[in-house]
């Protein structure tokens, strides 16, 4: 007797595994290669190297990007405009590799920019591009050629500049190569928080809902039991992935750029306002009267039937029990954050399914499978408090001095540890229980962290001290600071024929750090950098004036270079948001003095 | 509660199977090994061809009708090739008189196949023509301009095996024993 809806839940389960098995697979994707590793095995051609072209108003711009293990020759580049050879090809330069035959050879792993200049006037009509490559497991390609139609290539826009070299510790995680990561911590975070004492305890009386025991006609199967339970976890899934959908899409509509201190500030201290919830310091919860109306609306529905569990299952999710309510908030505001309505669903719909795993566990073993509850519960709840603290430090991160993150996690992790302490005497678990174990495992990890950041702290960068006091900051290379826009001005009307450079400098800023610890240390970028007039403008403080230059530029925030020619235009083809390192620069560099001869 | 049903069934499914094609989008995005065989590869271009050695003369592949043929597609800046080309000289200068022949074909400019030999002996012919290498090299089956790239075909013209990638003496050994 299988009725529609019977045969439904099926569907859905089948359509549920199928998606945790895809789940698995795309996360192992990463060693995929190490069980797919046969000896005659390569990709073709296109996937192995991957050309886009740009063009801007002096250059065409060719970007290579060459799969893991490939790689391909410097020298065995060839454009050409019109069927006719280019000469002037910039190219950056390549890794040495030792031929048997042809002796030193440059070839380029993963990605590169070529970079070649056109008449401006005469602009060509057909580009090609010849390249040759191999790979490294013993496999060469036949040279590649691509056409392209001139008038077809995009325009590099400004933005696109700033798009893919913007160090962000929330984008860093919502990269793609990510995403499998996030929603298994998503999937933990579900399970972790299903063994909390707000909700294990709840599980065998909404079982007996579910199941609606009390009329339970004996012929009642096991099987019905699961459909059902799945049933009530499909309505519960449900609601959570369409919150997660709507958190992303509401993302989208705030346009507030994530690298601004203040937002990176009030989020981290979200979270760790969130986390003092789940140590009872407040109760975050719906109001009662909420509570009340759905609490009600639930015992109306009567149990045993697929339809009203899943309905059952739809609206009980939004009765927010105090432990699940801070994470989720939290969980929201991240996913707000990414703008990413895809990765939201996606988050939120894995978090339901590690939520719901004690009750499918009922469905199937009933009672005996479930671990005992305990005061252990509350150890797991004051756990994510902890966790919700150390996102929040995550998030805040690159608002503090150097290192300073470091010392914050292993006082964290310090404080775990004594917390965990004090709860196995509390708990009066026995001497050298997990409890115990675990304590000093934090206790080690913190001292750990701690020496680790002491290490690094007093190690000398390459001799030369870096000055970051509270004066203000002292760059590695000759700036010359400005504060305004009149201090532009003033500077730019020194007529002396060299191209100034500006560079926006934040103690906040990432990338502003790496700037100053690697790329404007390198001894060619400083070479090449003599002969311009260097300035910057700290804009630690953020005040009206500094805001002033930003709009001024259209910037922003930090990171952000920008450079202006004999005549004081800005160069805005030449202008860089976000982080390059030494060679990009060098190549920037390069390209910046040939088009300014 | 009356709740229409099918507005709920066709809710939960296009859900469920949005999120189910977004992961196999996932998977299915990665790269994936092609398949290995090209079948009815036919050899008639083949011996139509006329491609010249490294001295610029002509050569018709007529020639090799009716031979057992090792055609090896190579040039000089892919190192896989040049590893593999001592072995190959071995097996030619064994099988030599027994019908077996084979031909280097370069995907390579003339000047460098030239100099290349100036350092090193390669007992078998060769034949140099980047471009007519390449198609060529397509129509044997070898679609992706691999090299090396080796196809093996028997005396009557029909293509025995394709190899993409390195070849041993062993290897061909193996084909080839029984039809020697």
């Amino acid at each position: 007797m299988l009725s529609p809806t019977f045969a439904l839940s099926k569907k859905i389960t089948i359509l549920f595994s199928l998606y945790l098995i895809s789940l698995i697979f795309s996360i192992s994707h990463a060693d995929e290669s190490l069980f797919l590793k046969n000896k005659n095995d390569f990709l073709p051609p296109d996937e192995a190297f991957q050309l886009t072209i740009k063009k801007n108003p002096q250059f065409i711009e060719a970007t290579f990007l060459s799969a893991k293990d490939y790689y391909l020759y410097r020298n065995k580049l060839k454009v050409e405009f019109d069927s006719i050879p280019q000469s002037q090809i910039l190219l950056p330069a390549g890794e040495t590799k030792i031929d048997p035959h042809f002796g030193k050879t440059e070839i380029y792993h993963n990605t590169f920019n070529a970079s070649i200049p056109y008449d401006t006037i005469y602009p060509p009509k057909e580009i090609r591009i010849t390249f040759q490559g191999c790979s490294q497991k013993g496999l060469c390609y036949a040279p590649i050629k691509k056409e392209f139609k001139f008038d077809n290539v995009q325009m590099v826009s400004l933005n696109a500049i700033s798009t893919n070299s913007e160090v962000d510790t929330m984008q860093f995680l919502l990269q793609s190569q990510h995403i499998s990561l996030i929603l298994l911590g998503f999937f933990f975070a579900g399970l972790l928080l299903s063994f909390t004492p707000c909700v294990l305890p709840m599980v065998p009386i909404l079982s007996s809902i579910i199941f609606a025991s009390h009329k339970r006609p004996s012929h009642q199967t096991r099987i019905k039991d699961f459909f059902l339970s799945l049933s009530y976890v499909s309505g519960v899934t449900f609601t959570y992935t369409l919150l997660g959908i709507f958190a992303g899409l509401s993302g989208n509509l705030i346009s507030t750029s994530i690298q601004s201190p203040m937002l990176m500030t009030i989020v981290g201290i979200v979270f760790i306002f969130l986390a003092f919830s789940m140590f009872d310091l407040y109760t975050l919860k719906l109001p009662h009267f909420v509570e009340n109306f759905i609490a009600t609306s639930i015992l109306q529905v009567e149990g045993g039937k697929y339809l009203n569990v899943f309905i059952i299952g739809t609206i009980s999710s939004l009765l927010l029990s105090p432990c699940i309510a801070p994470p989720l908030a939290g969980a929201i505001i991240y996913i707000n954050q990414s703008r990413d309505f895809i990765l939201g669903g996606l988050a939120l719909f894995t978090l339901s399914i590690g939520m719901s795993v004690p009750l499918l566990l009922i469905g199937i073993f009933s009672d005996q499978w479930l671990p005992k509850r305990g005061d252990w519960m509350i150890i797991v709840k004051e756990l994510i408090g902890f966790m919700l603290i150390a996102m929040g430090i995550f998030i805040m991160s690159p608002v503090f001095p150097e290192n300073i993150d470091q010392i914050v996690y292993s006082a964290l992790l310090l404080a775990l540890s004594i917390y965990l302490f004090f709860a196995n005497s509390r708990f009066k678990y026995k001497v050298m229980s997990w409890v115990h174990v675990s304590a000093f495992i934090a206790l080690i990890a913190s001292i750990w962290l701690f020496g680790f950041t002491l290490q690094k702290i007093n190690m000398p960068e390459n001799g030369t001290s870096f000055n970051t006091s509270k004066l203000g900051h002292v760059s590695v290379l000759p700036f010359k600071q400005i504060q305004n826009l009149d201090d532009l001005s003033r500077e730019l009307n020194q007529r002396d024929n060299k191209i100034v450079m500006l560079d926006f400098y934040a103690d906040w800023c990432f990338s502003c750090k790496e700037y100053e610890k690697f790329t404007f240390r390198n001894p060619k970028v400083k070479e090449l950098l003599a002969d311009h007039r260097l300035l910057q403008v700290d804009v630690t403080q953020n005040n009206a004036e500094h805001k002033a230059l930003l709009k001024h530029f259209n910037l922003y925030g930090p990171p952000a270079i920008l450079f202006f020619d004999k005549r004081q235009n800005e160069l805005l083809t030449f202008r860089i948001v976000g982080y390059k390192n030494s060679k990009q620069m060098l190549d920037h560099l390069k390209k910046l003095q040939y088009a300014n001869q | 509660m009356r709740i229409n049903k099918s507005f709920f069934h066709t809710g939960i499914f296009t859900i469920a199977i949005i999120f189910l094609g977004f992961s196999l989008f996932r998977i299915f995005l990665m790269p994936k090994p092609a398949n290995n065989l090209s079948p009815n590869i036919t050899t008639a271009s083949l011996f139509e061809s006329v491609i010249n050695d490294p001295e610029g003369n002509p050569q018709k592949l007529k020639q090799f009708q009716n031979k057992i043929i090792v055609l090896n597609f190579w040039a000089t800046w892919c190192e896989p090739c040049r590893e593999e080309m001592p072995e190959l000289s071995h097996f030619y200068i064994e099988n030599r008189s027994r019908n077996v022949v084979v031909v280097g074909i370069a995907i390579d400019e003339e000047k460098a196949v030239k100099s290349y030999l100036e350092n090193t002996k390669v007992a078998y012919p060769l034949l140099v023509d980047e471009d007519k290498g390449i198609v060529l090299g397509k129509n044997l089956g070898n679609n992706e301009g691999i090299l090396p790239y080796t196809v093996i075909i028997n005396a009557q013209g029909a293509v025995l095996s394709t190899i993409r990638g390195r070849v041993g003496k062993d290897q061909l050994n193996a084909i080839l024993k029984p039809k020697i």
